[in-house]
């Protein structure tokens, strides 16, 4: 165990110097404490952002020397920053959820997709992308609520109800009339509705008590 | 389906608002033995422990009005040391709201304060511990929990409430402690003591451990107080054990903060120090005086308007009290008291470390055998305030061994 001279005191530390007085200690190092490999931005968080600032910057540069404007640079931005952000939440967090990270991603995908929309006005993105992804973010909580019934399933119908709630979307195309094919408007709509019965019917109990918990006053 | 879910006690839910600060409220139990821990039984005692305290294998749930508890699906766990002390718990619902973690010879069992406090961990923590020791070396004895389940989901705020005016707080200018904060991480320190020779000080003075110990802390602030400041009130928050003044074995929150307020005078002597604590512990850690502050407490989730108000309202409601109240103190002392196991099991154990997250810095005293340890957790770089209290006890004749976390 090492030692303050200063503090009179024996300290159990792998550190070099005491914590009271910031002297020298001496002694043989040991400490009941792990050295835990902590979590900073490392180099190569650094070099990432670096590099996804320069990215941006080109497209940007790039977008303006061709388009005259910023329309198609701003998805590449928006992506790259999205893409830095989940390689920071993934290298600093001590925690990390797969699920809960990829429900963030389909909200910010569709709202990537909003913005681009709004940005270059291409019916494409509310014919059909938006609503494509809306689809495949519902079927894909649908077979994780089906593959995980038994693990959790109170957290899986929460994502479902979730989804069912984020019909809002689809519905604000239609209620705006942002788009003018309305085919995978319409599917996504219907899903939703298949998925409303199928809880009701087969998790009747789940959702009844779920809703209890939530609204207990 | 797992259809247990629990309403949560009023420091809960506040702590519960507080989920998604820099550093939630955790605290921490360390026990050091006197072998290496065996990750396969700790994880078969951790099983067998959470069958008998269902009530902490829980997540946080948010509902419309209320946050709520809800037992976890999720396996019992137990690792190897790999996040840094008093690390939060809750990154999102379906966390579960403690964490059993070991190194070399120590087992540390980290719980959320949105569950329970410390006194409410202890049962938990002792159970655990006993289960591990008994497994390990085969000993012939039984661990026993003394209160029934529903006596540990007992909300005891709620079962002693009664509406009163509360009492009004000393919101005079307070002393807080300026030093270089350290950058997104706390220092953990554990001060060991013999506790006869700290008692055998304490008598002296006629107080007991806890007065002595509020004192030798005012007194190492004062020691650090600019001239400018003197004019300041000390305040030390002192969290004081209800189910010692009402009949309760809740698992959940069920403490009262006391506050022990020092003005400095012309004679700031220990002597002088110790009989103005000495003095407010009588007169305010007394069950007339702690049922006021309960009901205090217990007022705002008992007030119907408040309960009709949707949570995310709430919420911002409850930021703006804690940025308005988090500043009525200088800091917090806190006794645990002693964390005793039976005989044969005693003897495998070396010592045990208690330990609270903290925004500034905080001091949970606890013992075990003749070892008392100060769990000292600081948001300083220099703990100045700590090595005043540290030298004063030497100065005593009262040795210290100390124990740090690798910075």
């Amino acid at each position: 165990m090492k030692y303050c001279p200063n503090c009179k005191i024996k300290v159990g530390t792998k550190d070099q110097i005491c914590p009271l007085c910031q002297n020298k200690l001496s002694g043989e190092s040991s400490s009941i404490y792990p050295e835990l490999h902590t979590k900073k931005i490392t180099k190569f968080l650094k070099i990432l952002l670096f590099s996804t600032l320069v990215i941006m910057a080109i497209a940007s540069y790039i977008d303006f020397l061709i388009n005259k404007s910023l329309t198609f640079s701003i998805i590449v931005d928006l992506v790259s920053l999205t893409i830095y952000g989940n390689f920071y939440y993934w290298f600093t967090s001590y925690h990390k959820d797969a699920f809960s990270l990829l429900n963030t991603y389909a909200l910010i995908i569709l709202l990537i997709l909003y913005i681009w929309y709004f940005v270059i006005d291409s019916k494409i993105i509310t014919n059909f992308i938006i609503p494509i992804v809306f689809i495949a973010g519902l079927i894909f909580s649908d077979v994780a609520a089906l593959i995980l019934r038994h693990h959790n399933i109170q957290r899986y119908i929460k994502l479902v109800i979730t989804e069912i709630a984020s019909v809002i979307i689809p519905v604000s195309l239609i209620a705006f009339k942002l788009a003018d094919y309305y085919l995978f408007i319409y599917i996504s709509i219907g899903l939703v509705i298949v998925n409303v019965i199928g809880l009701i019917v087969f998790s009747y109990d789940q959702v009844k008590e779920e809703l209890i918990k939530i609204f207990n006053f | 389906m797992n259809d247990e879910w629990y309403r949560l006690d009023n420091v809960g839910f506040y702590y519960a608002s507080m989920k998604n600060k820099k550093n939630p409220t955790v605290n921490r139990f360390s026990i050091t033995l006197t072998e290496k821990i065996d990750e396969t039984i700790l994880l078969d005692a951790a099983k067998e422990t959470m069958k008998v305290f269902p009530n902490f294998h829980v997540t946080l749930k948010s509902g419309f009005f209320w946050y709520y508890l809800e037992e976890s699906t999720l396996d019992v766990k137990v690792k190897e040391e790999h996040t840094p002390i008093c690390y939060k718990l809750y990154h999102d619902s379906s966390d579960i709201l403690y964490r059993i973690t070991y190194y070399n010879n120590r087992i540390n069992l980290e719980v959320s304060h949105i569950v329970s406090d410390g006194r409410g961990t202890i049962e938990l923590f002792k159970y655990l511990i006993s289960t591990y020791i008994i497994m390990k070396y085969k000993l012939h004895m039984m661990v026993q929990s003394n209160a029934s389940y529903s006596d540990k989901m007992e909300d005891s705020f709620d079962k002693y409430y009664k509406h009163t005016n509360p009492p009004k707080g000393n919101y005079k200018n307070i002393y807080h402690y300026e030093g270089r904060r350290l950058n997104n991480t706390t220092r953990f320190i554990e001060l060991h003591m013999p506790v006869n020779k700290v008692v055998a000080q304490a008598h002296k003075y006629n107080s007991s451990l806890t007065v002595y110990l509020v004192s030798v802390l005012i007194q190492s602030i004062i020691k650090e107080m600019k001239t400018s400041d003197k004019n300041k009130l000390i305040k030390i928050d002192l969290p004081v054990d209800l189910r010692s003044f009402f009949d309760s074995s809740s698992s959940k929150n069920f403490f009262g903060l006391v506050a022990i307020d020092y003005e400095l005078t012309e004679d700031n002597s220990f002597e002088h120090i110790i009989n103005v604590v000495k003095e407010q512990f009588n007169e305010k850690i007394k069950p007339e005086a702690l049922e006021e502050r309960m009901n205090k407490m217990a007022a705002f989730t008992k007030w119907i308007a408040a309960r009709m108000i949707p949570l995310f309202i709430k919420n911002v409601g409850m930021y703006f009290i804690d940025k308005f109240t988090g500043n009525f103190h200088t800091t917090t002392l806190s006794n645990v008291g002693s964390i005793s196991f039976p005989k044969e099991i005693e003897k495998y154990i070396k010592f045990v470390a208690v330990f609270t997250s903290t925004n500034y810095f905080q001091f949970i005293v606890s013992s075990n055998k003749n070892d008392l340890c100060l769990g000292i957790s600081s948001k300083y770089k220099y703990n100045n305030i700590v090595r005043n209290f540290s030298d004063y006890l030497l100065s005593n004749g009262i040795e210290e061994t100390m124990y740090t976390d690798v910075m």
